[in-house]
């Protein structure tokens, strides 16, 4: 099988509509209501746990060229690999599935009341699916348009709420010191972290030595447009109002006009969709491809049937009607294990890694 | 033939006849040449040969050239004496075999058999039948060359080579068809065009396997890359100005003998916006009418569905004055907006076939027709509502400036698809939609080249041409 | 291949077989809620009224003779307004579409009483316009959303035009919801809504409204009213706009209408012997309008009386609204707490607490300048007469 390529301005923009479309759609409700107006700190934050994180993957990409993720960690670990990889796929499995499952459980709620939450799965699944057979380069390819398009209309939703803009809401900075902010930078930085995927993608990448600055420049830019539209929501809102809404970006998008349109709303949800759906296509690509490596079977394309089945049913999970289990799950163990697989996890491989590539020079 | 060696020429005209069936298109003129007074018979298809050359070229200097030569034993045999001292025509042949002259009598030569002696004289007299250059009617322009491509394939060829004079340009020609044995010629420019291309379209062209090749069409479907897909991955065209522009590009072009469309490889979905006349007109108008273009493309796709789908599930989007006056022209309109959208435009389509398919003369008098019925009578009537007309009458405003054919047949047809999904899923359905068509079209190639290109993947000197029409001047500067 | 294609027809139709269109609505059911009002009845009940409109083709379309009423009016009681709201979707029998609601109306009798347990469904509805002014209104609600008669024949949007409209601004003093929800819950900044208040004689039957005058709540309490030319203050020091007109008419001057442009405004709190003080300093252009008096502008003396005059006028009715707000209603309406938290977070952990009654001790100072410029078609901004010369 002919290796699918992808340019690194295509990896920039894979990675910059994933950060931009995961935080539209799952940090805003965590970030706003517990930090408010000192959030750009807890982004700044996250996208420095993120970058760090790059590195490393960088690094050990370079290493290793040519092996994805889940073939290094073998090369590194052996036997021991075998279980960390299955450890990763499980991570990103699990981050498809409560990203599944908040993205239909939004849409169920805002975008179309009364549909139920299957339908938006269903509907996601089977377009991820297609994706994810058709392979890296297509979705690379369509998320260079996507991308643009998630740009251009930043640009004009921002140039268009600048009557409702009220700067003083941002002061006090600091209210209740800089606690706050940092520790809010847990739930942009696990969300970020999940550029892991970067580790599956590393090897299907053309120019191997510009991946590190496009994908600084991606999170750069990706933390930035969202940080602006955290701040507007806030801007606009008042920081009372923000705080009360599950997504204030959202709300802000019903309180602004566009020329004669009212409720530019549901334009802006269609949007993020489809950020959402370049990241959907992107992990479900990236843990069908690393099934297939770990378990050494030559096509990806099988396991995108059997883990349909898993994407399609992720609304249904026990628990998830509870919305204190919920709440539970997204303020605090999901954080708090991403960000042990995704910084404890990678510094200890890459440490491994030096020292084994060390050990093996000075015996030889 | 096993023993074709002792054939003697009674035989192999015979053998001719009874090859052909006896068909009662086979003439015969036998006549006597040479001092020695030798019967010889020459052999044609009525219909496929030029009467004119055959008499100036052929019966004629038989007949009266050879009075008073002694055409047996010269120093050459008489076969060759002929060719070379009586024959004027400009490509003679010797041939042995009926097998060997069947293929040449079908396609025009002419066939000398002289009495006893091996073998036969082929001459070329081909004279089909052409019309004569005009206007393509697939495609007319207000500024730009009036010439279109004819049936005849080497007449296209020269009015393809007429526009680049240079010795880089090349055809290659090879027979396509077990049974219509169809010319078809390959045509780029050497140096321009990639090897790569050119080699993988020989390849898909000479493992044609086909009975007939009536239109370029046939060829088409057979050697286009994701054939399952609605969309077409190669671009036809009737103008000469239009291949010479996209050999010159270093794509590769394919003339098939017996129509007028030429294909050319490879093709995007940019490339079936294009024009020729974007490089007629001043590049800002260009520009400008390029962009409706664009936005037709999407209008055509979207328009109805979106119309559909935002009253249907998202009536909030829709400006309050707007809302109102929908609400109130819909008022007592028996139809759900859906079944009148479909509706609509499902006899819209009718109307538009039906309007080529009639002579020209009552094809105006159908426009009439329709559009007084369907639009003045039903919105009058009640039945169904204005906004839903205008909808209709927008999409296919809009389908007409696609100027490929084929892709606004496909556009049209996923238009329906949209429309159903909006109706099930409102906006979000139409996205979805969007979704599969995107992964679809951004995964489709043509022969190499990516079908989204040079969007999707990003190519900046060649998406600022696709975008705007970048003026000649600034080109030259660069270079 | 068309074993090939039928991959895809299974897939469509299968979600052709799992959508059910649930959230379809039926568009020709729809019906346009114009304005919502929200009250009490004489039995304490709250009752929810709402303005339909009844969709006519537009007069440029020919809708003009159309001979149907414009508008209808549902009234309900109920515990809670989607309670009512049942009882109105039984009695209309149409699908109610929130989504462009240009009105929310509160009775007078429901804001002294407290908006506490209303305003969770304008907060939870997805389907409801946060962008609706908000008003309150002294007349009977009902009345008011049937009767009132506006150039347009629906009136709500006629009231929304009238918000909209930049030179209304400063007096009309407009709130749409998104700004009104927050501000039920901050001490720090109070909300003050428009009233609607009727005009003509009882006695004629169709209602002339006039938006005038202000509410002003405490939490979620209305406590009081102050006029037009207060609200104007308020709409300046909240910096809801920067034009305004004001009158100035002493012993020295009779009556000189001044426009106000560029307002410039600034609250600072300041401690001054540990009593928290309220520094407002202003500064703005002013034009003549019109004047009942001769004033020659070419003088240097008048330009300066007349800056004098109207900067202490200005600065008198500043102090005089404040204070009324402050010392009689005891709510912050025009944000000052807002402007310690920005300033001194750390102070305003003290204050927050009791912030209501805190307003009381509270002292205002005001500084305004005033540069008075020429405008108008006159040459001397002048009119002097022939004889005078």
């Amino acid at each position: 099988m002919k290796k699918s390529l992808i340019s690194a301005s295509q990896f920039f923009f894979i990675i910059f509509v994933s950060i931009t479309s995961l935080t539209f759609f799952s940090v805003p409700s965590q970030l706003i209501a517990k930090v408010k107006q000192d959030l750009w700190l807890s982004m700044a934050l996250g996208a420095i746990i993120d970058i760090y994180v790059a590195v490393l993957l960088y690094r050990l990409g370079r290493m290793y060229a040519g092996q994805s993720l889940i073939q290094y960690t073998r090369s590194i670990l052996g036997k021991a690999g075998k279980v960390v990889g299955l450890i990763f796929l499980l991570f990103f499995l699990c981050v498809m599935v409560t990203a599944m499952w908040i993205y239909s459980d939004f849409l169920s709620r805002t975008l179309m009341p009364e549909t139920p939450r299957l339908v938006f799965s269903i509907s996601m699944t089977i377009c991820a699916g297609l994706a994810a057979v058709k392979g890296i380069e297509a979705i690379a390819r369509l998320s260079q348009i996507i991308g643009f398009i998630i740009l251009l209309t930043s640009v004009v939703l921002f140039t268009s709420s600048i009557p409702y803009i009220q700067l003083q809401f941002l002061l006090p900075p600091f209210e209740n010191g800089m606690l706050p902010a940092i520790q809010g930078a847990i739930y942009p930085g696990s969300w970020f972290g999940i550029c892991i995927m970067m580790g599956m993608l590393m090897p299907h990448i053309k120019k191997q030595s510009g991946i590190l600055k496009m994908k600084v420049y991606a999170v750069v830019l990706g933390t930035s447009v969202m940080t602006l539209y955290l701040l507007y929501s806030i801007v606009v809102m008042g920081p009372v109002m923000a705080g009360h809404f599950e997504n204030p970006i959202y709300i802000l998008s019903r309180i602004t006009q566009f020329l004669i349109f009212e409720r530019i709303e549901v334009l802006l949800l269609l949007i993020f969709i489809s950020g959402s759906f370049i990241t959907i296509s992107t992990l479900y690509y990236a843990v069908t491809e690393g099934t297939a490596q770990w378990l050494g079977t030559k096509s990806h394309k099988p396991w995108v049937y059997v883990f349909g089945i898993i994407f399609i049913l992720s609304p249904m999970f026990p628990y998830s009607n509870e919305s204190y289990m919920v709440d539970r799950y997204l303020s605090y163990w999901f954080p708090l294990v991403s960000l042990i697989i995704e910084g404890g996890f990678m510094t200890f491989l890459f440490i491994w890694a030096v020292v084994k590539s060390k050990v093996s020079r000075s015996s030889s | 033939m096993p023993d074709s060696k002792v054939n003697t020429t009674r035989d192999l005209y015979n053998e001719l006849v009874s090859e052909l069936g006896n068909s009662s298109d086979l003439s015969t003129r036998n006549c006597l040449i040479g001092e020695e007074r030798i019967p010889a018979s020459v052999v044609w298809i009525d219909g496929l040969v030029s009467k004119q050359n055959l008499n100036a070229d052929v019966i004629s200097p038989l007949i009266s050239g050879t009075q008073q030569l002694k055409l047996l034993h010269q120093s050459e045999p008489p076969h060759e004496l002929l060719c070379s001292y009586i024959l004027t025509a400009n490509h003679v042949k010797m041939v042995n075999t009926s097998d060997e002259c069947v293929p040449l009598l079908v396609s025009g030569w002419t066939i000398i058999l002289v009495e006893d002696s091996e073998g036969a004289i082929a001459v070329n007299t081909q004279g089909l039948e052409t019309r004569s250059i005009d206007e393509p009617a697939s495609s007319s322009v207000i500024r730009g060359p009036r010439d279109g491509f004819v049936e005849s394939l080497s007449v296209n060829i020269s009015l393809i080579r007429r526009r680049i004079r240079d010795k880089a340009f090349r055809v290659e020609t090879l027979t396509v068809g077990n049974l219509s044995h169809t010319k078809i010629a390959m045509v780029y420019v050497h140096d321009r065009a990639d090897k790569e291309t050119v080699d993988e379209i020989r390849k898909r062209l000479q493992s044609i396997d086909i009975d007939a090749v009536l239109e370029s069409h046939y060829i088409e479907e057979i050697i286009k890359d994701s054939p399952t897909s609605f969309f077409p991955t190669v671009y036809s065209t009737e103008r000469p100005d239009d291949v010479a522009g996209i050999i010159l590009d270093g794509r590769v072009a394919i003339v098939v003998d017996g129509t007028p469309f030429v294909l050319a490889l490879p093709c995007t979905l940019f490339h079936l916006l294009k024009t020729t006349e974007d490089l007629y007109l001043a590049y800002p108008v260009a520009t400008f009418i390029r962009w409706i273009r664009y936005a037709g493309f999407f209008i055509t796709l979207l328009l109805p569905s979106t119309y559909v789908g935002i009253l249907t599930y998202h009536p909030e989007m829709v400006p309050p004055q707007l809302l109102s006056s929908i609400l109130s022209s819909r008022d007592g309109v028996p139809f759900p907006v859906l079944m009148e959208a479909l509706v609509m435009e499902i006899i819209f389509e009718g109307l538009r076939e039906a309007s080529i398919r009639m002579p020209r003369s009552i094809g105006s008098a159908i426009s009439i027709v329709g559009a007084l019925v369907i639009g003045e009578s039903a919105v009058q009537a009640g039945i169904i509502s204005s906004p839903s007309v205008i909808i209709v009458a927008g999409t296919a405003i809009a389908s007409f400036t696609i100027p490929s054919i084929s892709l606004s047949g496909t556009i049209r047809i996923l238009r329906f698809f949209m429309l159903l999904l909006a109706s099930l899923l409102g906006l979000y359905g139409i996205i979805i939609g969007l979704f599969m068509l995107g992964i679809q079209l951004a995964s489709m190639q043509s022969v190499g080249l990516p079908y989204l290109s040079p969007f999707a993947p990003f190519k900046k000197k060649e998406a600022e041409k696709a975008i705007f029409r970048v003026p000649w001047f600034t080109l030259r500067k660069k270079r | 291949m068309f074993f090939h294609l039928s991959k895809y027809a299974v897939i469509l139709s299968l979600m052709l077989l799992l959508s059910g269109c649930w959230s379809q609505i039926n568009f020709d059911q729809l019906t346009v809620v114009s304005a919502i009002g929200l009250d009490v009845n004489k039995q304490g009940q709250l009752e929810v009224s709402v303005q339909l409109v009844n969709p006519t083709l537009p007069v440029a379309a020919g809708g003009g003779g159309q001979q149907r009423r414009a508008i209808a009016m549902y009234t309900a009681n109920g515990l809670t307004v989607e309670d009512a709201l049942e009882t109105i979707r039984k009695q209309a029998k149409k699908s109610l579409f929130f989504s462009q609601t240009k009105v929310l109306l509160i009775g007078e009798r429901l804001a002294r009483q407290g908006l506490d347990d209303m305003m969770d469904f304008f907060w939870r509805e997805p389907n409801q316009n946060f962008n609706c002014w908000v008003m309150v209104s002294k007349q009977s609600i009902p009345e008011v959303l049937s009767d009132s008669k506006e150039l347009q024949a629906v009136a709500a949007e006629e009231w929304k035009a009238y918000f909209k409209n930049k030179t209304y601004k400063p007096t009309s003093g407009g709130i749409q919801l998104y700004q009104f929800l927050p501000r039920l819950e901050q001490s720090s900044f109070q909300a003050a809504v428009p009233g609607l208040i009727q005009v003509s004689k009882p006695s004629s039957k169709d209602m002339i409204m006039e938006i005038k005058d202000l509410a002003v709540f405490r939490n979620t309490k209305l406590v009081g009213w102050l006029t037009s030319e207060e609200a104007q203050i308020i709409s300046w020091l909240t910096q809801q706009s920067s034009l305004g007109m004001f009158e100035v008419s002493t012993k020295d001057i009779k009556s000189v209408m001044f426009e106000l442009k560029n307002i410039h405004i600034a609250m600072k709190p300041v401690y001054e012997n540990g009593q928290l003080q309220m520094k407002v300093r202003m500064r703005t252009q002013a034009t003549i309008k019109t004047s009942t008096e001769k004033l020659d502008l070419t003088e240097k003396q008048t330009t300066d009386l007349l800056e004098t005059e109207l900067s202490n006028a200005i600065s008198e009715t500043i102090e005089k609204t404040v204070y009324k707000l402050y010392r009689s209603y005891k709510s912050d309406a025009i944000g000052f707490g807002e402007a310690i938290h920005r300033k001194a977070p750390k102070s305003w952990k003290t204050l927050k607490g009791d912030w209501n009654n805190k307003l009381a001790q509270i002292n205002v100072q005001s500084s305004i300048s005033i540069e008075i410029i020429k405008s108008g078609l006159l040459i001397d901004s002048n009119i002097k007469k022939d004889d005078v010369q």
